[in-house]
């Protein structure tokens, strides 16, 4: 199954990824929250084959939440985005194990393609 | 050299010096003195010549160090007064450089202040964007216009994941 956790601070945004992804044949978990995305993964780390990330995010940035996911061992690939206009460098992303990134705006065909290059 | 030798020899050198020096200015004052018999003891005409000879050495001593402790007191006027000088000037281009600093830093702030709203803005409307994009079959507009030259000029070079 591709199952998908989408983490998203933005509620609107939260909720058209997890549409779009949907429509596009994924089963998402989506969570507002980087700790809250940390409990889902805990619970079933082998479910998921991939996570997406916002990088902006309070009280935990999508790089915390990266490093965490990191620390406790995950393998899943790990997509990050953001509307930030500073993008974080490729030795920071190396650093905290992101996979890849993405910048706002994107549309679904850009998101599409990105998952399926992650997912190899 | 001992230190004991060296005082000795100085001795010796005042003396001497005295006795040649002296000598010819005692016979010179002697001969100016009607009453002084012709018969007077040598020792007279030798402590006479110590006297007049020390004393002309001594005093000859004495005013060069006055005059070399006055040109070393000069010199050190001269340069306190210069050192008085290099500091004040000092003084004035450190205040005149915290003045630029603080100036710098206002100037600093605000532009930090200016460059956070603006990112905040360019945040929004990427948000925004986003969510347009996600909402519409339309291609994204060309955003390019809203990033700096040193933001494109990394995304050119590869230097952002993005």
């Amino acid at each position: 199954m591709n199952n998908i956790l989408l983490v998203e601070d933005d509620p609107t945004l939260l909720k058209l990824f997890s549409e779009q992804l949907t429509r596009i044949g994924y089963a998402v978990d989506a969570c507002a929250d980087a700790g809250v995305a940390l409990g889902l993964w805990w619970q079933d780390p082998r479910k998921y084959r991939l996570v997406i990330t916002d990088l902006s995010m309070h009280p935990r940035n999508g790089l915390e939440l990266a490093k965490a996911l990191r620390r406790l061992e995950c393998e899943t690939p790990i997509l990050l985005h953001s509307a930030t206009g500073n993008p974080p460098t490729r030795s920071d992303m190396d650093a905290h194990g992101i996979t890849a990134f993405l910048q706002k705006p994107f549309d679904i065909d850009t998101l599409k393609r990105n998952i399926e290059m992650v997912l190899g | 050299m001992a230190r004991t030798t060296r005082g000795k020899l100085l001795r010796w050198a005042l003396i001497l010096g005295g006795l040649l020096w002296g000598f010819p200015a005692t016979l010179a004052i002697a001969e100016g003195i009607p009453e002084m018999p012709s018969n007077t003891p040598w020792w007279v005409w030798l402590m006479l010549s110590i006297a007049f000879g020390g004393a002309t050495f001594l005093t000859a001593v004495s005013t060069a160090v006055r005059q070399a402790r006055k040109t070393a007191i000069q010199e050190w006027e001269n340069l306190h007064a210069s050192e008085k000088k290099a500091r004040l000037e000092c003084e004035e281009r450190a205040r005149s450089q915290s003045e630029q600093l603080a100036g710098l830093q206002t100037q600093f702030l605000r532009l930090q202040t200016k460059n956070q709203r603006y990112s905040i803005t360019i945040h929004r409307l990427r948000t925004l964007m986003q969510q347009w994009a996600m909402l519409s079959d339309k291609p994204i507009p060309d955003l390019s216009l809203l990033m700096d030259e040193e933001e494109i000029e990394q995304q050119h070079h590869g230097d952002s994941p993005a």
